[in-house]
């Protein structure tokens, strides 16, 4: 891992961040949108590179090694809003869409990338390690975008798995152990079985039954369809440790996921990267 | 002696002369073809199986030893290298005698277009490259048939007459 900044952003793009005073390869997160100020993310926060708006010509550059200068191979993943990028890199995609019988059919006249890089941070999970000496529980991560929740579900993922577990990693968007080539190259445990890039719905319904896991693991639930399908999986005496963006308990009240409350036994809750976990439940 | 020498050299000459311009109509001809070809590998390459646009190249690359073939791989590592290349690097990859200035222009719009959009798009796209590439082709094929023989009788014949002079 690493390098992948370097190889997709512009050189031009790359040297100012670097000018700027920030290390490239400590970011999480770069910001391009046309005729807009360069914005990057570190540890420290948000930082506007001074003086440079990114171009058409640099998006077209990111989405060219991106796509490997094939965008109808990745059209079904823009469709979807981002497209992956080898070592787990993310990159959101923001345009003009096209609707075909109210179907959203394409992407066209991108003008925004966001280019998230993932990171290991081994320890960060420390506090919470009674949890995980307690044996396997449904656990529910909540944070709102960009405070640390794949980070958090990724390191409890390695933990649980170092312990013999089965786990069966469902990784949608390919950001948990950014898969490649079949490899893992964020370290996610020995016992776990990945599925990437698959449509989560499919593996809920076929994949469990096939591959017996002790706890299933994936990111960023949505919808009510979703919350069934993982309610299911709960009652069948599968445990389930997922991510969900929120800022609060209160905020999955009254929404799509609100009938998964109850159903897990810990909810950790990130308000900011690298800060407290507030743990509920246990009880 | 001297002038029978002279003569073979001069029908020999000549006789190259014919050859030379016959070979330069069949590489064009098979120019277009192999443009023409690519084109199908392309549609169905992305339309069928998304395959990434340096994957098609690399097996074009590795199963064809021709003109198209040397362009193709330099196109490829042009790509590679800045990503979003301007028409005029792709042109001087095309700059070779046996292409006119029109013909350069088309194949570079055409590798241009190559991967920009989604995969009906893309079709579409070939598909209109292909037409004129095809009638390149046809134009260069007829042009082999009759300029190219007629260049090569000529040059035997022109080979002959100027022996007999010079013997």
């Amino acid at each position: 891992m690493g390098g992948e900044l370097k190889t997709l952003l512009k050189k031009s793009v790359y040297d100012r961040i670097a000018a700027s005073g920030k290390n490239p390869e400590a970011l999480f997160e770069v910001r391009l949108r046309i005729g807009k100020p360069l914005v990057v993310t570190d540890k420290f926060g948000a930082h506007v590179a001074d003086g440079y708006r990114a171009s058409a010509e640099d998006i077209e550059y990111t989405l060219g090694v991106a796509s490997g200068h094939s965008v109808y191979a990745v059209s079904d993943q823009l469709i979807r809003g981002y497209i992956p990028y080898t070592g787990g890199v993310r990159i959101g995609v923001a345009g003009e869409g096209v609707s075909d019988g109210g179907r959203l059919s394409a992407l066209k006249n991108i003008s925004s990338l966001n280019i998230r890089i993932p990171h290991e941070v081994r320890g960060c999970a420390d506090e919470i390690r009674y949890i995980i000496k307690g044996g396997l529980k449904n656990i529910l991560i909540l944070s709102p975008p960009g405070a640390g929740k794949t980070t958090l579900l990724r390191e409890l993922t390695r933990l649980y798995s170092d312990k013999a577990y089965n786990i069966l990693l469902i990784d949608e968007r390919r950001e948990i152990a950014a898969v490649s080539c079949g490899a893992s190259a964020l370290d996610v445990g020995e016992f776990t079985d990945i599925v990437s890039g698959a449509d989560k719905s499919s593996v809920y319904e076929n994949v469990i039954r096939s591959m017996r896991p002790d706890m299933i693991v994936t990111d960023e639930l949505f919808g009510e369809k979703e919350a069934e399908s993982i309610r299911d999986i709960i009652r069948s005496g599968v445990k389930v440790m997922a991510t969900v963006h929120a800022r609060e308990l209160k905020g999955l009240e009254g929404s799509s996921l609100s009938s998964l409350l109850g159903f897990f036994d810990y909810y950790l809750i990130l308000d900011r990267p690298g800060g407290r976990i507030d743990v509920r439940g246990g009880y | 002696m001297l002038s029978v020498i002279a003569g073979a050299l001069l029908f020999v000459g000549s006789l190259y002369t014919g050859a030379g311009v016959k070979r330069y109509y069949k590489i064009r001809m098979r120019y277009f073809e192999e443009t023409v070809n690519l084109c199908n590998l392309l549609t169905d390459e992305i339309t069928n199986l998304k395959t990434p646009l340096l994957k098609i190249f690399d097996n074009f690359i590795l199963t064809k030893k021709d003109e198209l073939s040397k362009h193709i791989a330099t196109f490829s590592e042009l790509l590679q290298r800045e990503v979003t290349p301007d028409k005029s690097a792709v042109l001087n990859i095309l700059d070779v005698f046996y292409l006119k200035r029109a013909e350069r222009s088309v194949i570079a719009d055409f590798l241009l277009t190559l991967g920009k959009s989604r995969a009906e798009s893309q079709a579409s796209n070939i598909k209109h490259y292909q037409n004129k590439l095809d009638e390149l082709f046809k134009r260069a094929k007829e042009a082999y048939r009759v300029q190219g023989t007629l260049a090569y009788k000529l040059g035997i014949l022109l080979g002959i007459a100027l022996m007999i002079i010079v013997v």
